[in-house]
């Protein structure tokens, strides 16, 4: 009887799983090919996509940002109106749910705080992604296309940050919101989208509806195809860049490999067997043995480990910080000084110079140099019959020496305007010491 | 004949392609054009342009008086003249601040003198004055809407 019971037992784990978790090179395999969310891993990858100099874990960090917000999100959608009808206690309906989400609701302000740290931490973390990207090369030697949908991930990332701060309506949402939109007024055409984004001539209910369903269901679709073309393209690019000859790095030592019982797929942990001729850069093609390791286990469990990190920090980050929450929104007293969410502020201070050269002209420019980068580097290569060799994978590579200065160089500029913007700018915008008047906006 | 055959389903497999592609052009085309008019807003729910005083409320000689909810200030010259200026900052947008020295804007620190003249910061031009006219009743209606000269009095 009790065979029979464990036959059944075995029978009903092999409807669910197909592989146990013993250590041989075909279970290893099994793992990642047969789990719909591993499999966006090969079965074996290079040695150095365990080593965290390689990426900094900052792109699976993007992810695990992504996937916290969405569940913090549809959390605070149970909660959230987006309506400013007064209520009866003279508030915006949507204000009013914030307070209520603050104070009355269980755990209701750490979700928000979780929510809002999570926000920022994204911008901030996918801005470290692509400049980690840039500084490593990694995005030629045929991944140029894949930088470019980067690049509109990471615009979708701040327009879905951009979105999601008008809807606590509060003082600062609305007025950073009003002096995001008309920047948009400046550029040409821009009266249109702003119509289009506002639907109305000014920021008010429409303009409300209309961010809250392009934050909770129009932007978050789109950027989830998105993610999943960017690592499409990533896995079937080669994995993580890598110079093309690795064969002088260090090995990985035997005793890595895991214990391997002789099975008809995996001699040893070091033998592979074509199954397929595969044109291009699969990962099969022109497979380094010697420094291949299975993903599974060591692969997940880094990434796990990259996944707990953000997750912890951001939940330590809405413990002992709240998400501020200022008067509710007054169209006729503008807070002084506005400030727009901090990824603008840098725009901001920009605009405070001159309104179309700094709000357009310059970020327009900027997000277009961005954008075509590799495309500009490929183009001078070629037509200048420069004939040098890319390394991926490597940072500061001499050979980019250029390249990694003036990418640097922005991000330092920029750096600078934000922290100018946040920091040293009090009323109407005139220069101010932070440490004489607290002064710092843009939550 | 077998060439001419091949060459036949070609020229059809050619005619099904390129209607399917056209089908599928024409519906993207239409569609987006179609979201963009749905979307394109046709109604305004906020303050409106007009707004109307009584000539009783208006400030004495010589001052002005804010309205805070349309963005304007009154400004009376003598018994007869007056003139309104629009608050809102030619920068961004955001609401200026009505100084001793005339105006200044928080969001980016335009200043503007007691006529609306741009002296500082990045504002491009002068505030507007808008069109006033009397309306029976004793009343005046002010056009937000407008933007005309500065020092543009009108006669009540």
């Amino acid at each position: 009887m009790k065979e029979l019971i464990q036959l059944y037992g075995k029978q009903v784990y092999s409807t669910v799983m197909r592989h146990g978790f013993d250590k041989t090179g075909l279970t290893k395999s099994k793992i990642i090919f047969g789990n719909l969310f591993l499999h966006i891993h090969p079965v074996k990858v290079h040695r150095r996509s365990l080593m965290f100099k390689t990426t900094m874990g900052l792109g699976v960090m993007s992810l695990a940002l992504f996937i916290i917000l969405t569940i913090t999100g549809v959390l605070i959608m149970f909660h959230y109106v987006p309506s400013i009808t007064q209520g009866p206690d003279n508030l915006p309906d949507a204000y009013q749910r914030m307070l209520n989400l603050r104070s009355n609701l269980f755990w209701g302000g750490f979700i928000r705080n979780m929510h809002r740290w999570s926000a920022h931490a994204m911008v901030a973390v996918v801005a470290m992604h692509m400049l980690r990207v840039f500084l490593t090369g990694s995005y030629r030697n045929g991944r140029e296309f894949n930088w470019v949908i980067g690049v509109i991930l990471g615009l979708l990332t701040v327009l879905l940050s951009y979105t999601g701060y008008l809807l606590p309506w509060d003082q600062l949402a609305y007025w950073g919101v009003k002096v995001g939109t008309e920047i948009a007024k400046i550029a040409p055409g821009g009266e249109i989208i702003r119509g289009i984004l506002l639907g109305d001539n000014d920021v008010g209910q429409e303009a409300l509806l209309r961010f809250y369903v392009l934050h909770v269901a129009v932007l978050p679709i789109i950027i989830s195809i998105f993610i999943a073309i960017h690592l499409f393209r990533v896995r079937k690019d080669g994995g993580l860049a890598k110079p093309v000859d690795t064969s002088k790095e260090k090995l990985i030592p035997i005793s890595d490999c895991g214990s391997v019982e002789n099975n008809s797929f995996f001699k040893n942990c070091r033998s592979y067997r074509l199954v397929e001729f595969v044109k291009g850069t699969e990962p099969k093609v022109n497979e380094e043995v010697e420094q291949m390791v299975f993903a599974w286990p060591k692969l997940i469990v880094r990434e796990m480990i990259v996944v707990l990190f953000i997750t912890a920090l951001m939940v330590v980050l809405s413990i002992v910080f709240d998400a501020g929450l200022e008067g509710p929104a007054d169209p006729n007293h503008p807070t002084n000084p506005s400030k727009a969410p901090w990824y603008f502020l840098g725009l901001q201070e920009l605009v405070s110079y001159h309104g179309f050269i700094g709000g357009v002209l310059i970020p327009g420019l900027l997000v277009q140099l961005v954008v075509l980068i590799p495309y500009i580097e490929m183009f001078i290569e070629t037509v200048f019959r420069l004939n040098r060799k890319i390394v991926s994978g490597v940072w500061f590579h001499k050979e980019r020496l250029l390249e990694n200065s003036i990418f640097l160089s922005i991000y330092i500029i920029m750096i600078f305007l934000i922290v100018m913007g946040t920091f040293f700018r009090g009323e109407n915008w005139s220069f101010v010491y932070p440490w004489t008047i607290n002064s710092a906006g843009g939550h | 004949m077998e060439n001419e055959e091949s060459k036949k389903m070609d020229r059809r497999e050619f005619m099904i392609n390129s209607v399917v592609i056209g089908l599928l052009g024409a519906i993207v085309t239409v569609g987006t054009g179609a979201i963009y008019k749905f979307l394109k807003p046709v109604v305004s729910y906020q303050t409106p342009k007009k707004f109307r005083l009584n000539i009783k409320d208006l400030p004495p000689v010589g001052d002005e008086l804010i309205y805070q909810e349309q963005k304007t200030i009154v400004r009376r010259k003598s018994l007869k003249e007056v003139a309104a200026i629009s608050l809102v900052c030619t920068h961004l947008g955001c609401i200026v601040n009505r100084v001793a020295t005339g105006f200044l804007c928080p969001c980016h620190g335009s200043q503007y003198d007691n006529e609306g003249l741009v002296v500082g910061g990045p504002a491009p031009k002068t505030l507007s004055w808008h069109s006033i006219k009397v309306i029976p009743g004793n009343q005046i209606e002010i056009d937000t809407g407008t933007s005309l000269e500065e020092n543009t009095y009108f006669n009540i």
